[in-house]
């Protein structure tokens, strides 16, 4: 199964001029999650956990949301993403 | 006797859990939950009356006409205006502005006019008027606001003069609550002989209106932030007015005559008020379900709604004052505002906060709340906002200050 379908639904922050929401499905959530904090060598204990990496702010909600902040385009988006789920298909 | 825990059996929603909580709903800026008056109201409608208005002789329609007319005057009771014909039904507060930026600023207003907004107000009082500045060539100034997140009296003066043609103002401001005098911004406007024109959308829900006592010339306001469904909403304009105005948009019921015979002469008659500005099949079932609103509203009586609101935001910002690391916006005289607050914790974007709150059942609003120029008077991108009604409580409250106590320790480990 292709990352993507992990995710019900994308949507650029009002108020931010660069920045996105992904919501993960309840189904995957888990399974989106903790490869997330895998990449990133962090652990869930904290209803939200925040990692900056690359000049991007990563603020990963253990409910399954992710808020991304420096980025500015919805293809830069999918870039990052797939940078994290590469071999996850 | 206006009793919350009585109100809230009215509200099946509120029985709602939310990730294993009960329901804290402190969205009603954005809309407020129904009613199941409200609810039934809409349904018996289709159920029992479903029919097309005004251009019916049989029973259905009749009876469709008659509720869809009721509708129109019992928004003229509710906020003061003098009869059905200054009730203009829309979509919503933002069309109605539209409306009036289209009929008056695009037919009337030239280069060298000027149109007054300010900086607390929602983009619907603002993106209009630039629009059609943008077609007619007249300015659109901003009225600056004060520090504490009230007009800028002072500068609205300065800003006023002969060139000026409106005064668009919110009356309650959506971010930071505060309550606008209308009456003494209508006054001055008249005085250099401009319309004011008053977004209702967060006054009227909570206050008494009294359009005649303002002296305004026009309203806003939505349904669907009072009890009522989306997609109905309000232009109240002394009749006056909008008699003279054109139309907005054309169509059938707007009209009382059309030729094809077109070049004879002037083919087309405007019906009367209000229909002239109500082209095409309008939202009987909305205007229904706002009627039924207004009655539910009117039974709790309009002085008790503030009342008990008043309390719930007085409430908060006593608690919100005593919190470390959190900011909040606007007038620290809750008489001087309406039950919303803006506020921020300190670390934390309002959408950070927003949805940590979401996994205490607690439903708050974030983002720059349509009203960007606001935020950056702040310096502040966005910010998280609770907003009430008449069915929250102080214990919703408490729950959402233990909550973010919580909240303001964790960020500050982050």
């Amino acid at each position: 199964m292709n990352y993507r379908s992990f995710i019900k639904k994308i949507e650029k922050l009002c108020g931010e001029k660069k920045g996105y929401m992904v919501l993960f499905k309840d189904d995957y959530s888990e399974a989106a999650l903790s490869r997330i904090y895998r990449v990133f060598g962090v652990s869930n204990v904290r209803p939200l956990v925040r990692v900056r990496r690359d000049g991007l702010e990563f603020n990963i909600f253990r409910t399954g949301k992710i808020i991304i902040k420096g980025v500015d385009k919805e293809s830069d988006l999918w870039s990052i993403l797939d940078d994290i789920y590469r071999d996850v298909d | 006797m206006f009793d919350p825990y009585e109100i809230r059996k009215d509200f099946p929603i509120l029985n709602r859990r939310v990730k294993g909580k009960p329901l804290i709903y402190f969205d009603n800026a954005a809309t407020s939950q129904k009613p199941i008056q409200v609810i039934e109201a809409i349904r018996n409608y289709y159920m029992y009356y479903n029919s097309n208005v005004h251009r019916g002789v049989h029973t259905l329609s009749q009876e469709a006409s008659q509720l869809y007319e009721d509708a129109h005057d019992y928004v003229a009771k509710f906020i003061g205006a003098r009869s059905f014909r200054e009730i203009v039904f829309v979509k919503n507060a933002t069309e109605a502005i539209n409306l009036v930026a289209y009929s008056l600023g695009l037919h009337e207003f030239g280069e060298g006019d000027e149109v007054l907004v300010t900086l607390m107000d929602h983009h619907s009082n603002i993106v209009p008027w630039n629009i059609v500045s943008e077609v007619k060539g007249f300015k659109v100034k901003y009225v600056n606001i004060t520090g504490d997140g009230r007009i800028d009296m002072d500068d609205l003066y300065s800003k006023l003069s002969s060139n000026t043609r409106i005064v668009c103002v919110p009356h309650v401001s959506n971010v930071l609550g505060t309550i606008n005098d209308v009456k003494l911004i209508a006054k001055a406007a008249h005085e250099v002989g401009a319309y004011i024109l008053v977004d209702g959308a967060q006054s009227v829900p909570h206050l008494p209106i009294d359009v005649r006592g303002f002296d305004i010339d026009f309203l806003a306001f939505s349904g669907h932030k009072m009890l009522g469904p989306m997609g109905i909403g309000v232009l109240y304009g002394k009749e006056e007015i909008l008699s003279d105005m054109e139309p907005f948009l054309g169509g059938g019921d707007m009209i009382s005559s059309v030729s094809a015979r077109a070049r004879e002469g002037f083919n087309i008659i405007y019906n009367a008020l209000p229909w002239k500005f109500e082209a095409g099949t309008p939202n009987v079932a909305g205007a229904i379900g706002l009627m039924e609103a207004i009655k539910y509203l009117e039974r709790l009586g309009m002085d008790n709604v503030r009342r008990y609101e008043e309390e719930l935001v007085r409430y908060t910002i006593e608690k919100l004052g005593g919190l470390d690391g959190v900011e909040f916006y606007g007038p620290r005289d809750p008489s001087l505002r309406c039950g919303v607050v803006a506020f921020n914790v300190e670390g934390l974007g309002g959408h950070e906060t927003a949805s940590l709150l979401d996994d205490y059942g607690i439903m708050v609003r974030s983002g720059h709340h349509c009203a960007q120029p606001l935020h950056e008077f702040f310096r502040i991108n966005n910010s998280a906002r609770v907003s009430y009604y008449i069915y929250n409580l102080r214990e919703e409250i408490d729950v959402f200050i233990e909550a973010l106590k919580e909240i303001v320790v964790m960020t500050s480990e982050l």
